[in-house]
């Protein structure tokens, strides 16, 4: 077997693994989010499904397959069709440029945790993610509902107001870093406090918000707002189309707690870690773990304000983005100038 | 396999650019272009033009069309009013876009031998990335990057003059009423 | 590789303008709707900018990686616009007190238009050129739109803006494709090719010209590019319409001039003939046209496209090596067309009350008994704009048409002047219905105003003047054409 049919099987192996472990984590983060829910509110949540109620989200994917599969007389069937697939595969292509952990060397073969490493990392993250915005706007224009248009309006103008400002807030951590290389930026952050949080606590701070923008969570989920707009652009949604929305929500959450976790929280390193660094396997195996749990974490942080504060008016949504976070972004950028610059 | 990807983007590229026109419906027209710039950014990178090709995603694909779609949801543009029906003003523009694309395709193949020959066309290794794009925005047109900036001002001043519902009157005191007293009242009619 | 990346002193007087638009409008947010001061800090910034162009007369300097070239050329063209924007800012405060108010961006967008514009009088660069196109253009597009609620006027202002929008479109396709063939948007550069190959032109050069030309066509409204002129010339408040006829005509023309004047002046190139029709159909239409008019701003839309032709009569053919008459003539006429078209607007602008409603042949009837003075001046800029002596326009048409000849296009000049016999009728019939007819209807009385009367006599007297001796003038329009190469 030579070198490129091996990396070629390398790199397949790679993304069926990572691509695999995405939806396992997406079928349980949704388990964590409804048992979460029920602790906050002090509920039990789904138990009933496997121990402890584990089987639970394989249940769901089952009652989601063998629901009835219909398109409703008014919509646009091809819209109404794609939309969810067009909401779900963005979300998927973002694990790519993801470092998970350091280099795993097996004998002389060094293999990166890392689908592929382009040249331009973190602008393949902003430039996808603000793709999977026209699934939910294809959803409420071929639906032909009027909530369903309301949520997809909702949601393009959401997105308008909130990738500028996220865009800005990293243009401060891309000048800081000097490149756009996932795996550089994720290398850089040596040490608890080489973490770009600390060196970039500002934008860390309106990433976060605009993640939860970006990802349609409370306290931004207009566009499916259940009490006033009856679930958005999925009101005419069911079956495995439905659930291919939402699995396109979890992914895209889990993967943008990935990218906030390697931006700003040191992604794979930890303090310490670098102690393994003799035994490769031990080092990656380490790494990959330091950065599941801290996914884990934002995750977490995710649910929990699901379920802890309420949502934005619309007006108030467009405020915040327009009139405070995108002027913070720019002071951002300014101040990490003038740093640099001294 | 760089080839043959070539020509299936530009395939893709040339038959959504079709349905942008064809299409009836223009949010399906809108959809289209977006396949278009899809693709067209697939072709940036094979050009490698790596750093062009994500903001085409990101800002045409990405913000430009979502508030294209944004303006037509809510001018809910109906399907026959968008189009002309007389048949002779498609003939006339179908005409004039034929030419066009004669003639583009006449450049593309007269370009022969010459266009190789010219200076300028080594593609350096990091050729398109973010640093030589960025060194060349600040050295050698720096003038016009940084002119962009008065002009998107200008665009702003002039989006919100023209977007603003009213602005207020001017109060003239008696003596400075032009005209009759008649010409007054339609002259304070008018700005409402 | 950072030798001469930036100069300060090269962009000073655009420098000046600008921060006049950022003070004006800064301003406005803080006094009281329809201050004066807003205006009159306009003018004062304005002027300090005309100042500080007029002391750098003489200078040379190519800065930004060479695209940026201030030189005697653009300080010519930075003055016509600078007066050209003082004047319609005079006109506009004195057509304020009539037709009401202008929003208060108005006062910045002038400043700011004119920056765009000098930035086209001194880009050396392709893209520089268009963007300051572009800032001009969007400025012009607002400012046509003003007169709001009336539907004719908005019709006007979108017509204008589409088919501003598709010329850009031209502009920038056949941008690229020039820098297709050439691999450089620096005209120093595309100069140097073009002399270098004029036996075998590259077709995407050719193709890159002509589109080129169709865009700056649209865009000082060439025949066959005319068609937003008359509506967006009528739909516009009528100090924007004169400062869109003199100070954008002449920034569009400063475009022409270096691009088709001069960079890709050689007789290898299709465009040379395309530029001849051009001429042609613009001076014949335009004349023909403005015959039929009865409105007064339409009359004068019909006849700045007859001066777009006469202006294309001086470029066709023009070598710069062989002689510097064509551009000298172009220079001298913008001068001239600014004078004279400035004067007449400013009239309409005064007997325009109300409504728009005073604007048509007809309400001039009897106003030389009514207001001699206006009458007066009104007849200076008709007979000058008809090119009689001892007006500045006699000149004006007369180098433009002896440039003609001088290239060998004696033809064209031939139907210059037959055509602009055809346009002594429609002026002087302006001049007739003024004097030799009575007032048909009881002439509304109008406030006076001193700014407008004051501007007036001065462009009059400037029209006079220049008429009768032309030499100075022409002596820096040559020594601007001059210092181009």
């Amino acid at each position: 077997m030579n070198q490129t049919t091996l990396t070629l099987l390398i790199d397949a192996g790679k993304i069926a693994v990572i691509l695999g472990c995405t939806m396992g984590a997406v079928a349980y983060t949704t388990f964590a989010e409804r048992r979460f829910a029920a602790f906050m509110q002090n509920r039990i949540g789904p138990n009933r499904a496997g121990p402890w109620g584990l089987l639970q989200p394989l249940a769901d994917g089952f009652k989601f397959m063998f629901k009835e599969d219909f398109v409703p007389e008014f919509a646009d069937r091809f819209l109404y069709r794609l939309a969810p697939i067009v909401a779900f595969v963005p979300a998927l292509l973002l694990v790519g440029v993801l470092p998970f952990g350091p280099d795993l060397v097996i004998g002389s073969q060094v293999i990166p945790l890392q689908i592929a490493d382009p040249n331009f990392g973190v602008l393949y993250f902003l430039a996808i993610a603000s793709f999977g915005v026209y699934g939910v706007i294809m959803a409420g224009w071929g639906s032909n509902n009027k909530y369903s248009i309301a949520g997809g309006l909702r949601a393009s103008a959401m997105m308008i107001s909130y990738e500028v400002s996220m865009g800005l807030a990293v243009v401060g951590l891309i000048m800081m870093a000097g490149t756009v290389h996932m795996s550089t930026i994720v290398g850089q952050q040596d040490g608890f406090f080489g973490w770009f949080i600390w060196k970039q606590p500002l934008g860390f701070l309106i990433f976060v918000v605009t993640t939860f923008a970006e990802t349609h969570r409370v306290p931004f989920d207009l566009p499916e707002a259940e009490q006033e707009l009856v679930g958005g652009y999925n009101t005419e949604y069911g079956s495995m189309q439905l659930g291919l929305f939402q699995m396109g929500e979890y992914a895209h959450l889990i993967t943008a707690s990935a990218l906030m976790v390697a931006l700003y929280l040191g992604g794979w390193q930890f303090p310490g870690l670098n102690l393994l660094e003799n035994s490769p396997i031990l080092y990656a195996l380490a790494g990959l773990t330091v950065m599941a749990v801290k996914v884990f974490f934002i995750i977490f942080v995710f649910i929990w304000v699901r379920w802890t504060i309420p949502r934005f008016r619309y007006d108030q949504l467009m405020r915040l983005g327009w009139k405070v976070l995108l002027p913070l972004a720019l002071l951002n950028i300014l101040v990490t100038a003038l740093v640099i610059l001294i | 396999m760089e080839t043959a990807l070539f020509f299936i983007m530009a395939a893709i590229a040339i038959t959504a650019g079709g349905m942008v026109i064809l299409n009836k419906n223009p949010v399906k027209s809108a959809f289209s272009l977006i396949v278009v710039m899809l693709a067209l950014a697939i072709l940036y990178m094979q050009l490698s033009a790596t750093f062009l090709s994500m903001i085409q995603i990101m800002v045409y694909a990405g913000a430009v069309m979502v508030l294209f779609l944004f303006v037509l949801f809510i001018l809910n543009v109906g399907v026959e009013g968008a189009f002309s029906s007389r048949m002779y003003k498609r003939a006339v523009a179908g005409l004039v876009g034929a030419l066009m694309g004669v003639v583009l395709i006449a450049a593309v193949l007269m370009r022969g031998s010459r266009m190789q020959q010219l200076p300028g066309m080594d593609v350096a290794g990091d050729f398109g990335h973010i640093k030589p794009v960025g060194e060349l925005l600040f050295t050698k047109y720096l003038l016009p990057f940084e002119l962009l900036s008065i002009l998107l001002l200008v665009a702003i001043i002039g989006a919100m003059l023209t977007t603003r519902p009213k602005w207020p009157k001017l109060k003239l005191p008696p003596e400075l009423w032009p005209g009759t007293a008649d010409e007054a009242s339609t002259e304070t009619g008018e700005e409402n | 590789m950072f030798e001469g990346l930036y100069s300060w002193s090269a962009v000073a007087p655009a420098l000046v303008v600008l921060a006049t638009a950022l003070v004006v409008m800064m301003t406005d947010l803080f006094v009281e709707p329809g201050n004066r001061i807003v205006p009159w800090l306009t003018i004062a910034g304005l002027f300090a900018g005309l100042v500080v162009s007029i002391s750098m007369w003489g200078t040379e300097e190519v800065a930004f990686s060479g695209a940026w070239k201030i030189g005697a050329f653009s300080i010519y063209f930075y003055c016509i616009f600078i007066v050209a924007a003082i004047i319609t800012i005079f006109f506009s405060m004195s057509h304020e007190e009539r037709r009401g108010r202008f929003p208060g961006e108005y006062w910045s967008l002038i400043p700011f238009s004119v920056v765009g514009m000098m930035v086209m009088a001194s880009a050396a660069d392709l893209i520089t050129l268009i963007i300051g196109l572009e800032t001009m253009s969007l400025c012009a597009y607002v400012m046509v739109g003003l007169n709001r609620g009336d539907k004719r006027s908005s019709e006007g202002a979108l017509k204008y803006f589409l088919l501003g929008a598709f010329a850009s479109a031209f502009l920038l396709y056949g941008t690229a494709f020039i820098y297709g063939s050439v691999i450089t948007t620096r005209f120093a550069e595309i100069t140097v090719f073009v002399s270098a190959h004029s036996n075998a032109i590259p077709f995407n050069l050719q193709v890159g010209a002509i589109l080129l030309l169709v865009g700056l066509g649209f865009k000082v409204a060439a025949v066959p590019f005319h068609m937003w002129a008359p509506d967006a010339y009528q739909a516009a408040p009528t100090p924007v319409t004169g400062f869109m006829a003199t100070a954008i005509k002449a920034a569009g023309f400063a475009a022409i001039v270096k691009i088709f004047g001069l960079m890709l002046a050689t007789s290898a190139l299709v465009l040379q003939d395309l530029i001849w029709w051009l001429a042609l159909l613009s001076m014949i239409v335009g004349n023909f046209a403005a015959v039929m008019q009865m409105n007064l701003k339409r009359m004068l839309a019909y006849s700045s496209i007859a001066h777009v032709g006469y202006l294309l009569t001086a470029i066709v053919g023009s070598d710069p090596g062989v002689s510097l008459q064509g551009g000298t003539g172009v220079l001298f006429y913008l001068v001239s067309y600014a004078l004279m078209t400035l004067g007449a607007f400013g009239v309409l602008i005064i007997i325009g009350g109300g409504e728009d409603r005073r604007e048509t042949l007809v309400d001039m009837t009897g106003l030389a008994s009514k207001s001699p003075g206006l009458a007066l001046a009104m007849t200076i800029f008709m007979v000058s704009m008809s090119g009689i002596p001892p007006t500045i326009g006699f000149f004006g048409k007369f180098y433009v048409f002896g440039a003609a000849v001088q290239s060998g296009y004696t033809g064209l000049a031939v139907i210059g002047i037959l055509t602009s016999v055809v346009g002594v009728f429609y002026y002087l019939r302006v001049v007739v219905n003024m004097y030799m007819k009575p007032a048909e209807k009881s002439f509304v009385p109008w406030r006076r105003s001193r700014i407008s009367d004051i501007t007036l006599g001065v462009l009059a007297a400037a029209v006079l003047y220049i008429g009768i001796f032309p030499q100075s003038l022409l002596d820096l329009a040559r020594s601007a054409f001059k210092s181009l190469f």
